[in-house]
């Protein structure tokens, strides 16, 4: 299992959740949801990889 | 073995992680969820292997068809793959997504094994027609 993909989305999401707080109190709200989205898309790029070795695996285990 | 315990620890890790992300960035905490979660069922599958190995066994042994078999194993797999996406569903709160996929998934699982009820509905005739 590789633990170390827990900890690396865990430490986006605090880093972005730092990045969102400080630019939405310096006043740059825009800014600050773009740095959400982005912390988003790239954790669920990592997610997207996982899920299509998952869903490969189960078409080939169960002969679909 | 050892590896399941590895499963274990991950998983409350990814609780606790997920409940200090999901005060601030609830979506990231979801992906967080999703992520160990696949990993657990991709970890989980190596064991499965043997398992299938046997099952396949079993059906040589028996002389069955191989297309009841395959049917079975997908009825399986579609089963599995959907309970994963309903509860992921459900944590997320969207559970009428989860519960029309739960649905959906009935309904294939009924079509796919359609040749089977045929083939049941023919040996009833067949008896029948013998009486």
């Amino acid at each position: 299992m590789e633990i170390d993909l827990i900890f690396k989305i865990a430490a986006i999401g605090i880093i972005v959740t730092i990045l969102h707080q400080v630019l939405a109190r310096s006043g740059r709200d825009e800014q600050a949801m773009m740095t959400m989205l982005a912390g988003l898309v790239v954790v669920l790029m990592m997610m997207a990889q996982k899920i299509a070795d998952l869903f490969e695996l189960v078409k080939r285990l169960f002969r679909f | 073995m050892d590896s399941f315990w590895q499963w274990v620890a991950g998983a409350m890790l990814t609780v606790v992680l997920g409940i200090a992300l999901g005060k601030h960035s609830k979506d990231i905490s979801l992906v967080l969820t999703m992520v160990v979660c696949c990993m657990i069922l991709l970890a989980a599958a190596v064991y499965l292997q043997p398992v299938m190995e046997f099952v396949k066994r079993l059906q040589t042994m028996g002389q069955l068809d191989d297309g009841y078999g395959q049917i079975l194993l997908k009825a399986v797999g579609i089963g599995l793959v959907t309970e994963f996406a309903v509860l992921i569903c459900n944590d997320s709160g969207n559970s009428a997504l989860g519960k029309s996929l739960q649905i959906a998934a009935t309904v294939v699982v009924l079509w796919i094994s359609l040749p089977l009820m045929e083939s049941l509905l023919d040996l009833i005739e067949r008896i029948m027609g013998g009486i």
